[in-house]
């Protein structure tokens, strides 16, 4: 028997936009685990109950989906979230596995919601007035914890990279 | 102080560096469908539903035509019957039988196979003698 249209559907939703919504997953629980489980969770659910259609904005609706998933999970464990140092979050340029590393630390020194916010618009595609309706907030909020995110992740990994390279010298 | 502008390209740099860093992939979708598999059934069983109904319907129609042929071949053989024990054929006897068989072949196969039983009185004449004899103008 094939599989119906809509399961075929999702499952391409899942290879296309999997990557992303797991990151973001994971930019609001701390590790990989349990963002992969609510990743899951969130499509399997989507094949049985068929809701997808009704959406119009079918990216956005699948990470509002995502989010609601895992802050139904862990409820209050929202900041602070501990870094799992085991899992990689990226695929790294050049194979910097170090500039990995130290983005996923820069990242969870972020408070949640600039963190949320840049994983929203840089990985996941999304425009400001998408990661608005996503988060509830105005586009001129989102832009704005954008543009602090960007600021902050920058220091904090300028940061980093000066005390490895102070601590090798 | 830097510009706005000298802050937005730095920020677009920042971006495009950022963006390099590709989100890695989770586990396979599992793609165990169970409750689909599950909703699928009711279709099947309409679909086989409605499929058996038109059989139903078809033998339906079709034993009803067949009846009504065997009605009328009973019809027919019935008239036959009573035109061979109680009159000779006639005109009148013919449209009737024309008139209650299937077709008008099957009215002609009639009336030629039927026998003359009785033989007509002298103030009446056979149809089929009375077409046999005249002629035929092409």
């Amino acid at each position: 028997m094939q599989p119906n249209s809509s399961a075929t559907e999702i499952e391409s939703l899942y290879c296309r936009y999997g990557p992303a919504l797991l990151l973001f997953a994971a930019a609001i629980t701390g590790e990989r685990g349990h963002a992969q489980d609510a990743v899951q969770q969130v499509f399997l659910k989507l094949i049985e109950d068929g809701n997808l259609r009704q959406a119009a904005d079918k990216k956005a609706y699948l990470f509002a989906c995502v989010r609601n998933a895992v802050l139904n999970e862990i409820k209050v464990q929202q900041r602070n979230t501990a870094l799992d140092p085991e899992s990689a979050w990226f695929s790294p340029p050049d194979r910097d596995y170090a500039a990995e590393l130290n983005l996923r630390r820069a990242l969870c020194t972020l408070p949640d919601d600039q963190r949320q916010v840049l994983v929203l618009h840089v990985w996941g595609e999304l425009t400001f007035s998408q990661v608005a309706d996503l988060l509830d907030i105005s586009s001129n909020t989102a832009a704005s914890r954008y543009r602090y995110a960007l600021n902050n992740l920058r220091e904090s990994m300028c940061a980093k990279e000066d005390s490895g390279a102070n601590s090798r010298s | 102080m830097p510009t706005p502008d000298h802050d937005d390209q730095r920020d677009d740099r920042f971006e495009a560096y950022l963006r390099q860093f590709r989100p890695l992939a989770g586990e396979p979708f599992p793609m165990e469908k169970p409750k689909g598999a599950t909703r699928l059934r009711p279709v099947f069983v309409a679909c086989a539903a409605a499929v058996i109904l038109c059989i139903a319907v078809a033998l339906g129609f079709h034993d009803r035509d067949g009846g009504t042929q065997s009605t009328q071949a009973v019809d027919v053989a019935v008239r036959r019957e009573q035109m061979v024990n109680t009159e000779p054929m006639t005109i009148r006897s013919a449209n009737a039988l024309l008139a209650t068989a299937p077709s008008f072949e099957a009215a002609i196969d009639e009336i030629a196979s039927t026998p003359q039983a009785t033989p007509l009185p002298k103030d009446k004449h056979s149809a089929l003698d009375m077409l046999s004899k005249e002629e035929t103008k092409l």
